[in-house]
């Protein structure tokens, strides 16, 4: 019986919604009846933009195996003959192709599986912003920071001596930076609405931050991260 | 090649919802604006519901075309409810688990009722049920979702999800055997 009266009402739930539905108005009558502030139109278009940003972040940083030696060799070659390129980067192979500069990190310090950290976060953020999103796999970690009108803040790292990362490097100009008197690689966007980027390595993991946000405010939030 | 592949669908996604969005914003506004006659909060709640498509964009176009509409249109409700319910401050989900608890197993509704139960006047009831409890019995009877699935989406425990289901059976099945104990 109570499956009978399951399914009657089953019946009577989909019906019903069903003829709701029905006596909706179309889209184009409501949109008559119908107009949208300026603050929920700009809320939506962040909404929208931040969802864009993190696919392009997701689209730009491809986590992989490392590169076999022959390739690394390949690598080490093509910076030798580029001296100003070897200069930025002296801990960080970077191979430059169409459209990334990918990096792969020479850290001394061996992370494994097994003692990887899932919760390295920064203590310093910009106003406003608190973690919104994370995902993690057995050797990387994406962390999300999101402030009230959606402005994103991209936190993803990973196992250095077993990942590489891919930056944009056709809306970007790559800068040597240091944090922590290690070198880092800060790729300042240039173009409006694209992030800039920000690529270092310690403590045996590799880090990338994607935001719009301004340098110091990249190196603040990476030196507040706390490997030990 | 598995995260560019991936990006790509993502992408492919990303404009999906931004479209659904243009094609039927006003009738999210339209559906919120039933619940809480208050143009803000209708578009805090049009703005709630996309936080969560978006972030659950992954399964929601494994949704047919019907189910989908359904989906945003229940999503869009469920958030209109929450905003009234934080704007009058109420909070009902410990009462809801409490009751859970209390009440014993559910009795099966007699045969006699369910043979003269009238279709239409059914439908009425379940339009007629508190909005919390319609929107956990919708997602469950239309979108065919699990007490896991349903909890998830209305921020809610799976106890509490039982609970509203169970409290929106029981109080149909009230309404129909006082209703054919009266017409005899």
């Amino acid at each position: 019986m109570a499956d009978l009266f399951d399914s009657v009402l089953k019946q009577a739930v989909i019906e019903n919604h069903a003829a709701e539905m029905a006596a909706i108005p179309s889209e184009a009558e409501l949109a008559e009846l119908y107009t949208f502030s300026d603050e929920h139109n700009r809320k939506m278009k962040k909404l929208f933009a931040a969802d864009k940003r993190k696919t392009a972040v997701a689209f730009a940083l491809r986590f992989s195996k490392t590169a076999t030696a022959a390739a690394a060799v390949i690598v080490c070659v093509a910076l030798a003959t580029n001296p100003s390129v070897s200069a930025f980067f002296k801990d960080i192979f970077v191979k430059i192709t169409s459209g990334f500069n990918q990096h792969e990190f020479n850290d001394d310090t061996i992370i494994t599986i097994e003692n990887f950290n899932h919760d390295l976060r920064p203590t310093y953020l910009p106003e406003g912003y608190r973690i919104t999103f994370a995902y993690y796999s057995l050797i990387s970690m994406l962390v999300e920071f999101n402030d009230e009108d959606f402005n994103l803040i991209s936190l993803q790292y990973g196992l250095a001596n077993s990942i590489a990362i891919s930056v944009d490097n056709e809306h970007s100009e790559p800068h040597s930076i240091l944090v922590n008197g290690r070198e880092a690689v800060f790729y300042e966007s240039n173009t409006e609405d694209r992030p800039s980027y920000f690529v270092w390595n310690i403590g045996g993991y590799g880090f990338v931050l994607s935001a719009q946000i301004e340098l110091d405010e990249f190196i603040e939030i990476a030196e507040s991260i706390n490997i030990f | 090649m598995f995260l560019i592949l991936s990006t790509i669908e993502n992408e492919q996604e990303r404009r999906d919802i931004a479209a659904l969005y243009e094609q039927h914003r006003h009738t999210f506004l339209h559906i919120a604006m039933g619940i809480t006659h208050n143009k803000q909060k209708a578009e805090d709640a049009v703005q709630d519901a996309f936080v969560e498509i978006i972030k659950r964009k992954d399964k929601i176009f494994s949704l047919d075309c019907n189910h989908l509409r359904s989906y945003l249109v229940i999503t869009v409700k469920h958030r209109a409810i929450n905003i009234m319910r934080k704007y009058e401050k109420l909070s009902d989900t410990a009462f809801d688990e409490l009751d859970y608890n209390l009440e014993s197993g559910e009795e099966a509704v007699d045969e006699q009722v369910i043979n003269k139960i009238n279709h239409e006047r059914l439908m009425a009831l379940v339009n007629a049920l508190d909005e919390k409890y319609k929107t956990a019995v919708e997602m469950k009877y239309i979108l065919d979702f699990s007490i896991k699935d349903i909890a998830a989406r209305l921020s809610i425990s799976q106890e509490n999800v039982k609970t509203r289901l169970h409290r929106a059976r029981a109080q149909l099945k009230k309404q129909l055997e006082s209703e054919v104990s009266a017409n005899g």
